[in-house]
């Protein structure tokens, strides 16, 4: 049988209420392209991904400077609320006590006053970084206790890892009184994929260049390999329908959101939450992680901060999907090939070969998850106090023989 | 970029409707056209839009060599350059790592020990390939018969080519379909009515069901040695997902094309309501199935050639076909089962041989040999299709276990539901569009659903993005 040419639809008009519709339709459309958009902009600041517009060298932090406040205790974390429901959630959550929120002049979790002081060590990173219940038990304030030295959060949750290195070059604070080593912290599934990669470049073109630019637009930013994930991440509507499914996905079947898997079983008593696109992330191939390429763009960080009179210290922290890998529930590895290794040991030589001071934290958390040992929230993505006591650990081994490199170099000038 | 993505449906196609009806000129609507299908090509890969330019060029100007030649030395030898080009791309970027995988092993198991005869290189297949360059093999092909003249200009040319509606995923349009229809064309509320409902009808398809039951394939068809009952589950699961998934792509590109004035040709009719394996190649992929019967059965001889030669075509026609699909030797013996059926068929399984058998009997034996066909086009290797055929038949025990403890509850629902759709109602091309307000708000509620999955599933949750 041909299949049938081309049949003109007939030609007798649509009902009133078909047309009606068709307006309604096309008049809500409109509406909800123009609301999503906006809010891209308006919730997401999208503009900030997609225009550059001149730094300016200003001094403000993360947060409200000064602040000292007392937090009640909490329930759940960053996994939990992805789960959309409070009953769904409640078995999974874990309690957090009290906590005292300090900040410094500037914003930062440091204990005030910060200004004028000088610090041997600042602390970079995100989120992970910045973590902590209180000041104390945040990276920076583990490390000090382990090092006895003077220690500097400079630590910015939620705007990735690059951009805290990028501020504090192009913010200057530090140029009267610089500190003598930089520790940068590096998630595992941050590491790899072009923002990184052009770090060197802005710290070599963009940070003089800070004040003097013009506004323009990323270009970068409209590539379709950016745009297919930033835009629906950055739409108000798909977050509003993840979570309206999430809540009728337990309603209806009792299963909380796919994004989220259970451990196979439960550490130190604990169920722990897996989140399912780190699962994913583990698989990128070594091509896609490149960890050659990435420890040469360490390599230029650490030259660039060199020459600034500065040393650098990369801590790689692995996600906790890698820490607990054994514990991955079934279904997310079913029928698939195994899971590749981590790229971290290759990244620890590459770098090494290069020159860079690097923490490799995966065996240190390996080992102590194999003695069941909880060192990430279980209800979280980020680690814990007892994960990063063992970082701030790690990170101070490695920060003693930076600081005895100086004295050696110190002792070498002096003859 | 797919139909159902987020940037289709909130970016591309509003702003292509915005161009198309608001901003340009009529004059310029398919150049406008032709560019924003450029653009939804190379929004997977930029490099590969020469290709289709290439293959566009090269037809456009075969066509037209055809055409003002005055001998049949000149017309064969352009006829010759565009089919020739055509197929040596396609053969090139689709074929090439077959054969030459193929190649090596056979030296390799005559020689003994591990040899390369052949490089084997990591192509990446264009998107699409297989569509465009037989979109475009066909118009010169059909310009040497003289059953079309050609192109009035080459802008219109290129938008029969690349036109977005079909361009990744179908159906398979003749310039002749089209020809008039890029002159002139008419846009009507109408047809925007009936182009939206189709849209809808199309992603409900390929969203709710196909994508629905798309779980338990992948958990089916990745274990080694299912069971009796993951087997069925799985295999009649990839029966509607492909069904499903291919022939709500085809809605939405009939869809796509009325709301441009474009009307495209039904490319499925409630296949598996087939009554035989001929029957079933009348209603499946109907664009595929004619354009093999056009330019490859009847230029093999068809029937005309006695009755041996008939079912070597029909088997040759139907191996090539399976070939078509991928570039795995499992596609081949799916076409060549195929092909087999269809000449046992013509043998033995006329009218009279098998009138006498209810029509439900005739559709469920016709189902089930096409299921079996599914087996080898899904699987990765003839071996991994052989241990799931093994499945069926409870070679590998009951499988309930992994159904029990690993099945999507969603997949469970939409499966019988899927079949109970694909077996007893009409398809999209026997409805009637004139719905009343309950029809209308069933649609509307339909889309909503439909863009709510396709913004769940195309982004990640709102945890790490801006890193």
């Amino acid at each position: 049988m041909e299949p049938s040419p081309p049949q003109a639809p007939k030609d007798d008009p649509l009902p009133r209420h078909m047309r009606g519709l068709l307006v309604l339709l096309t008049v809500c459309w409109l509406a909800f392209l123009a609301g999503d958009w906006f809010l891209r902009f308006y919730w997401f600041r999208w503009d900030m991904a997609l225009i550059t517009r001149p730094s300016k060298a200003s001094n403000q932090g993360p947060g409200a400077p000064m602040r000292r406040v007392e937090l009640p205790p909490s329930r759940g974390g960053d996994l939990t609320r992805l789960i959309g429901l409070a009953a769904a959630a409640r078995p999974y959550e874990v309690e957090r006590p009290a906590s005292l929120d300090v900040t410094d002049e500037f914003g930062f979790r440091n204990v005030p006053p910060t200004t004028n002081v000088s610090y041997e060590v600042v602390v970079l990173g995100d989120s992970f970084m910045a973590h902590g219940l209180h000041v104390e038990e945040t990276f920076g304030g583990q490390l000090a206790r382990a090092t006895g030295r003077s220690i500097y959060n400079y630590a910015y949750p939620g705007r990735g890892p690059v951009y805290p290195v990028s501020r504090f070059f192009e913010e200057g604070r530090f140029r009267a009184r610089p500190p003598r080593v930089l520790v940068w912290g590096l998630v595992e599934r941050e590491i790899g994929g072009d923002v990184l990669a052009a770090l060197p470049w802005y710290l070599e073109q963009g940070v003089s260049q800070v004040g003097a630019q013009r506004t323009h637009i990323n270009i970068t930013a409209l590539y379709p390999s950016y745009l297919k994930q930033a835009l629906p991440n950055t739409s108000a509507a798909a977050q509003a329908a993840r979570r309206f499914w999430n809540v009728a996905r337990y309603r209806l079947f009792g299963r909380i959101t796919p994004d989220l898997a259970i451990a196979a079983r439960p550490v130190a008593g604990r169920s722990l939450l897996f989140y399912t696109p780190a699962v994913r992330a583990m698989r990128w191939t070594k091509k896609e992680r490149d960890p050659v390429h990435m420890a040469e763009v360490l390599a230029e960080v650490s030259r660039y901060c060199g020459r600034q009179g500065l040393a650098l210290v990369v801590v790689l922290i692995p996600d906790k999907e890698q820490v607990y890998r054994d514990l991955l529930p079934d279904l997310l590895t079913h029928g698939l090939p195994p899971l590749p290794p981590s790229t971290f040991d290759e990244l620890e030589i590459e770098a090494h070969k290069q020159g860079v001071h690097v923490v490799n934290l995966l065996p240190a958390f390996r080992s102590a998850a194999q003695r069941d040992a909880l060192i990430f929230w279980p209800d979280d993505t980020h680690w814990n106090g007892e994960g990063v006591r063992i970082g701030a650990g790690e990170t101070a081994r490695v920060l003693a023989k930076v600081f005895d490199s100086f004295k050696g170099g110190a002792d070498n000038e002096s003859e | 970029m797919l139909f159902n993505s987020y940037e289709f449906l909130f970016l591309f196609l509003p702003l292509v409707l915005l161009g198309y009806y608001v901003v340009l000129p009529k004059r310029w609507r398919l150049g406008f056209l032709s560019l924003a299908s450029y653009v939804f090509y190379g929004w997977w890969d930029y490099r590969f839009c020469s290709l289709m330019f290439l293959t566009t060029v090269v037809d456009y100007v075969a066509a037209l060599g055809i055409h003002r030649s005055r001998t049949t030395v000149g017309r064969r030898g352009w006829l010759l350059v565009s089919v020739g080009s055509g197929l040596a791309l396609l053969g090139f970027f689709k074929y090439y790592g077959l054969f030459a995988h193929t190649g090596n092993g056979l030296a390799s198991w005559l020689n003994g020990s591990p040899v390369k005869v052949l490089p084997e290189l990591q192509l990446i297949l264009p998107i699409g390939i297989s569509f465009y360059t037989f979109h475009s093999m066909s118009y010169a092909i059909d310009v040497y018969r003289g059953v079309v003249t050609p192109a009035r200009s080459f802008v219109n040319f290129a938008c029969f080519v690349s036109l977005f509606t079909q361009l990744v995923a179908g159906p398979i349009i003749r310039y002749r379909d089209l020809a008039e229809q890029l002159i002139e064309r008419t846009h009507t509320l109408e047809k925007v009515a009936r182009g939206l409902a189709f849209l809808v009808l199309g992603l409900v398809k390929k969203v709710i069901v196909a994508d629905g039951v798309a779980s338990l394939v992948t958990l089916v068809f990745a274990d080694a040695q299912p069971g009796l009952l993951a087997s069925w589950a799985g295999i009649l699961a990839y029966t509607v997902q492909i069904y499903f998934d291919f022939s709500g792509y085809s809605d939405m590109a009939v869809g796509l094309g009325y709301l441009f004035g474009f009307q495209i040709a039904q490319n499925f009719n409630s296949p598996y309501q087939a009554e035989s394996v001929t029957d079933f190649w009348r209603r499946w992929h109907m664009s595929l199935s004619t354009w093999l019967r056009d330019y490859l059965y009847i230029p093999l001889g068809g029937s005309r050639l006695g009755v041996r030669r008939t079912y070597i075509n029909l088997f040759l026609t139907m191996l090539l076909g399976g070939l078509w699909h991928g570039a795995n030797w499992t596609f081949v013996v799916w076409g060549g089962y195929h092909g087999v059926l269809l000449a046992l068929e013509r043998a033995f399984g006329g009218r009279a041989a098998t009138g006498r058998f209810s029509p439900l009997l005739r559709r469920a034996v016709t189902f089930l040999l096409v299921m079996i066909g599914w087996v080898f086009f899904r699987c990765d290797t003839v071996s991994q299709a052989l241990s799931l055929l093994g499945g069926l038949i409870g070679l590998h025990g009951w499988g309930v276990d992994l159904l029990r403890t690993q099945a999507d509850a969603i997949a469970l629902v939409m499966l019988p539901i899927g079949l109970a759709v694909a077996w007893f109602l009409p398809n999209t091309w026997q409805l009637r569009y004139r719905f009343t307000w309950w029809e209308c708000l069933l649609l509307v509620v339909a889309l909503v659903i439909c863009v709510m999955v396709i913004l769940v599933n195309s982004s990640s949750p709102f945890l790490y993005f801006q890193f």
